[in-house]
Order: C-alpha cells, then structure tokens, then sequence
C-alpha cells in the first residue's frame, strides 16, 4: 500500500480505489486516479472508493481524527477544534478569503447545502473554515467573509505552523502564503472538505466540485452514523 | 473546470497539461471494465440519483450574458457576487465555431479593474493554489473552453465600483484571431456559484438559489 499512496501522490485515500482499480486495468486506473486527485482543476471529479460506498464523497479506509487543535476563531476567542466541535457533524476546509474562486464556491455550496436541510440537521452540522493565509485573514476578515455565505459558519485562524500542522494531519498540504513581484499572494487552499462524524472520525472527503445534491445526499447518511 | 467539447472527445474536466491523455485514459478504462466504470463514468458525466432534479432546474439558473464575434461565441457569462469585493471570478463559455481554433489573449471591464487569466490547479496532495494564464487560454478548433469554477476563471481585481448582485460588468475580451467582444456580464448572487449539478455540464453550473429546495 505505500507503494500505491506514493504512485498516487501521498493521497490515502485514493489507495483503495486504485487497489480496487489496479486489479482490474493498471495503466487506466492511474489516469482515473490522477484526475480525481487534481480536484481543485478538474473539480469535475469524484471517484468513489468503491462502487459500493453509500457515500457520494470519497470514503477513506483509515478515517482521520479531528485535528486537536487551537486557533482563533473570527470573534477573537481561543477555539479548540476538538472540544467546541464535540457531537456535531464537523465539515472542515482549508481555505482563504482572498480567493476569487475555489473558496468562495465551495462555501457557497455549503452555505446553500445547509440552507436546505430541516433546522434540526443544520443544527448538528458545524462548518469550519480554517485560513491558509491567516495573516491576512484577521478574525474580522473572517467574520466579514464567512458572515456572507451563513453567520454559523466558523472561521479559524493563528499561526501558519499551526495551521499547516494540522492540514498535514488530514494529508492537505498547504504552504505558506508567497508574496509574488507584482504585490499579489500565491496562496495554497485545502482541495477539498473532510467530514467529521458525530464521533469525531473523519471518514469521508469531498473534493472541489462536490455539488449540493451530493452534499444532500451524504449527510443524512452521516448523521445517522456510519454503520446504518 | 477545463475541458474540450470535441467531436467525439469526453466532456471531463482535466487539468490542462494532461487532458488528452487523461480523456483516452478514462475512456478506455470505462471501455475496459463495467464494474470499475461505474466509478469512472460517474465522475465523467457525474450523474447521481439525487442529482438529476436540481440539474434540470439548475438549467433555469440566474441570468446570463452572452456575445459573439466571427467565429468566437461568449455563453452563460455570469460573475458572482464576492464576498471578499476587490476580488472577483468572471465565468463563461467560449465556442470557437471555426476550425482554426483561438487564443483568448486579454480582458479589460467596465468597470475598471485588473483583469488577469487565471487557473486552478493542484498544488501539493490535496490541495491547490492559483496561477495567471500566460500566454493566454487557447481555444480549440470547433470546440469549446468553460470558464468555470475550480478551473480557468477570469479574475477581477479592485474594481472602480463594487460588484454586486443585480448590476452587471461590460466585460471586453480580446481574442487573437476573432478580435474584441464585449458582452454584458450578469452579476449573480453571492450564492450563485454554489455548486448545484455537474460542472462538466456547463451551463448549469451555478444557480440562482431560488432554484434550490428551502431557498
């Protein structure tokens, strides 16, 4: 298996599908693989881990943990990701408000998944925007950015290292925001958002380009439980 | 999103290094093998049960401008609000109709801003970053580019006026072959750009939220 996590871009989770798929057609599996990989160019993509998942994300086969984290959330206060998110359906991206197009997409895609759902699911679902430019994405910009899109979402940031740590636990490797000649940033954004059950297991990816109808669909699923 | 309408080409979103590659690629594992297509052919064409009601409806999405010049057509034009607002995505479609394919090679709005090609791509494992197009985005012969998100986007930077929902963007585009165009561009909710059915469908991209259940 570590063999096909490196082939496949340290990405973990596409070693299932890819051991699924390289038993049937090696050359062509690598292809659907490194597609559904690139998320956030092709966002067109996603490839179930297995054509039995319930799920329209990407099931994992070794779930994450919840990052055991502390930032600082967009009114100022401390935040811990583990204690402040407990029993809730947690969906985590790394992302940042000087984004023209992936970031705001995919809040918006939440924002509108949410807004569709009967108040008592929305109220067991935290959405978590953590900042991969957290110097420029103050509390206030946060608050300001995310307030837009739905007033509960909650917005992260602190130390780059910080955050980069706990991008790293989750495979999402973000780097540190580049200032180019021309006075603009290079920023790294998350390429897609993990689901945390209830539990706290992060089972489930959605790559960029996951739509509302399969947000729809996935978190009834999710917050019934894994196992029904 | 990045993709070719080719005659007989697959419509997926790829990254544009590796497209043709990547369409053969697919298809002949989809070709190769019934079960493991299942997976393939669904993130080709993306259909889910439960996505089919909201992909009809997104079809009647918020407004969008369209354009054309010789053999270059502008479709479903739309910029959504920003959140953050010196910074926005312009979105659209171009068709070149002709056999000698395009170069889109530049922007200017009304109102001003620094219009700037951008593309999404990956960056590291799992996650992405954004470059400036150089040279321009090529548009192939009797195909067609989508300017969409999580692909190529046209980026609105500072603005002279801020861009909000209702108002529109004189957006000029200038192509290598086909000349200028200018077409209204739509300025569509905050929201518009949630994500409502299969981006590699194009048009549907995008919807106006009155579109969606509880909206």
């Amino acid at each position: 298996m570590n063999i096909l996590r490196k082939a496949l871009g340290g990405n973990p989770r596409r070693v299932a599908a890819a051991a699924f798929g390289l038993a049937l057609v090696a050359g062509a599996v690598s292809a659907c693989g490194s597609s559904s990989s690139s998320s956030s160019a092709s966002s067109g993509f996603v490839v179930n881990s297995a054509p039995s998942s319930l799920f329209d994300g990407d099931e994992l086969t070794q779930p994450f943990s919840k990052p055991d984290v502390t930032l600082t959330d967009s009114s100022g206060k401390q935040f811990n990701l583990v204690q402040r998110t407990k029993g809730k359906l947690t969906l985590v991206y790394f992302g940042y408000t000087h984004c023209p197009d992936v970031c705001p997409t995919t809040m918006a895609t939440l924002a509108a998944t949410l807004r569709s759902l009967t108040p008592a699911q929305a109220a067991q679902i935290d959405v978590v925007f953590i900042s991969s430019d957290p110097t420029r994405d103050t509390p206030t910009v946060l608050h300001t950015w995310l307030g837009q899109y739905d007033p509960a979402f909650i917005g992260l940031t602190g130390s780059f290292t910080t955050i980069q740590k706990a991008a790293g636990t989750l495979g999402i490797d973000i780097e540190p925001p580049v200032k180019l000649a021309d006075g603009s940033y290079s920023v790294t954004h998350g390429a897609e958002v993990i689901a945390f059950d209830a539990k706290g297991e992060g089972y489930l990816v959605y790559t960029a380009g996951t739509t509302v109808p399969q947000f729809q669909h996935d978190i009834p699923l999710l917050l019934a439980g894994r196992d029904e | 999103m990045y993709r070719f309408t080719l005659p007989g080409n697959g419509r997926d979103g790829h990254p544009p290094a590796t497209a043709p590659r990547l369409v053969i690629a697919a298809g002949a594992l989809c070709a190769l093998i019934g079960a493991a297509a299942s997976a393939c052919s669904s993130s080709a064409s993306r259909t889910t049960p439960t996505s089919s009601p909201s992909a009809s409806a997104a079809a009647e999405a918020g407004p969008r401008g369209s354009a054309s010049v010789g053999h270059i057509k502008i479709t479903d034009a739309y910029i959504p609000q920003p959140a953050t607002p010196s910074l926005a995505a312009a979105y659209f479609t171009v068709t070149e109709t002709g056999s000698q394919g395009d170069v889109l090679l530049s922007a200017t709005s009304v109102p001003a801003s620094q219009a700037s090609l951008m593309q999404e791509s990956e960056n590291g494992a799992n996650a992405g970053t954004m470059s400036e197009l150089t040279g321009g985005l090529a548009i192939p012969a009797e195909g067609a580019v989508v300017l969409g998100p999580g692909g190529y986007h046209l980026m609105l930077t500072d603005p002279t006026s801020p861009l909000t929902a209702g108002g529109s963007v004189a957006l000029t585009l200038r192509f290598k072959d086909a000349g200028t165009v200018t077409v209204k561009v739509p300025v569509t909710s905050l929201l518009s750009d949630a994500l409502t059915s299969d981006p590699s469908t194009g048009s549907s991209t995008g919807s106006s939220m009155a579109d969606m259940p509880g909206m």
